[in-house]
């Protein structure tokens, strides 16, 4: 029964963090510039303390998508041998971030309204 | 201290990523540093932290982030032929880009075509050619002990550069050699030098943003 609820949870969980992915990537690169993919899950497990594990299957097809539509521009340089590839953000996304997260704070105050929680943005 | 990877295991990992459903170097390298950094980063062993990475990128995602990736990639060049064509039209790009195209009009209205011709769009036609030639080289190189990479970028500059070739083909060199005579081809150029004008700007901006695209995203995948 638990691991049935736990299970639920954690989809649940997987299934809302899906749906703001690129707002997470999109923030995150507006706070730190430029990142490469590893990078990304690792500051995400240390900003919500392990709660929010980012999946690489997700967040590559994302960070490809972003690229592809202007949002993000990229490099590659060479470190330790191996090619690393780092994201930031253009000035299209710059813009389209800064617009994301009115988005979304637009709706977390709704939601805030709507279910009753008592939620502190800041 | 961090761990770094050993010779044999730089091997191993590179055959380990090679196997799965990839073809295109870009992803290649990112899946690599992705695995080798949480390697390096992470407490597990170097057999577990490739198990445990493997749950996510299995071959359905990988085959999947494969197939999409070139569609992605060309969208992102053309994002980048869009800026660098808005750039040309930028203060102060402005008085440059006019000089450039007053310059190129009056070279095509007071010089003799057979020299535009060869002094010209040749080097123009040499250079996006030899820049395909390069970077086809570069691919058949570039390999693992068990398998070649083709480069997305590359394939997605391919129709860009191929463009001006193709232009060149059809209106200058096929006609001249299979459907009619060479001179009034020449007359016409020179009756309609508005013609060969655009011929040149396709030539040149092709050429420039091919070169920035191979320099940026290509070259450093390769050397």
């Amino acid at each position: 029964m638990h691991k049935e609820i736990l299970y639920t949870c954690i989809m649940a969980n997987q299934q809302l963090i899906k749906g703001s992915l690129s707002t997470i990537v999109l923030h995150l690169l507006q706070s730190s510039g430029e990142m490469y993919g590893y990078e990304i899950t690792q500051k995400v497990k240390q900003l919500t303390s392990d709660e929010i594990k980012l999946t690489e299957g997700a967040l590559y097809p994302t960070l490809h998508k972003l690229e592809a539509e202007g949002t993000l521009t990229t490099e590659s340089r060479k470190v330790d041998g191996r090619v690393r590839k780092y994201y930031r953000l253009t000035e299209d996304g710059k813009k389209a971030t800064a617009e994301r997260m009115e988005e979304l704070e637009a709706f977390l105050l709704n939601m805030q309204r709507v279910l009753g929680f008592n939620l502190k943005l800041g | 201290m961090m761990r770094t990877l050993t010779g044999k295991q730089k091997e191993h990992l590179s055959n380990h990523i090679a196997k799965k459903p990839i073809d295109y170097i870009e992803l290649y390298n990112e899946f690599y540093d992705h695995y080798a950094s949480t390697y390096e980063n992470g407490d597990e062993d170097f057999k577990a932290t490739l198990e445990n990475l493997d749950q996510e990128f299995n071959y359905y995602k990988v085959k999947s982030i494969n197939e999409n990736l070139v569609a992605k990639t060309r969208k992102s060049v053309n994002q980048i032929y869009i800026e660098e064509f808005k750039n040309f039209w930028r203060w102060p790009q402005i008085i440059s880009t006019l000089s450039i195209i007053f310059l190129a009009y009056s070279f095509i209205e007071f010089l003799p075509m057979k020299i535009l011709l060869w002094y010209v769009f040749t080097p123009f036609l040499i250079f996006t050619t030899a820049l395909l030639i390069y970077g086809g080289i570069l691919t058949t190189r570039k390999k693992n002990s068990i398998k070649k990479f083709k480069s997305a970028h590359l394939t997605a500059t391919h129709h860009f550069l191929s463009l001006p070739v193709t232009l060149f083909n059809l209106t200058v060199f096929l006609p001249a050699l299979f459907f009619e005579p060479y001179k009034p081809r020449i007359e016409f150029y020179e009756n309609h030098p508005l013609v060969p004008f655009i011929l040149m700007m396709v030539f040149f901006i092709a050429s420039y943003i091919g070169f920035k695209v191979f320099r940026t995203k290509i070259r450093v995948q390769y050397l």
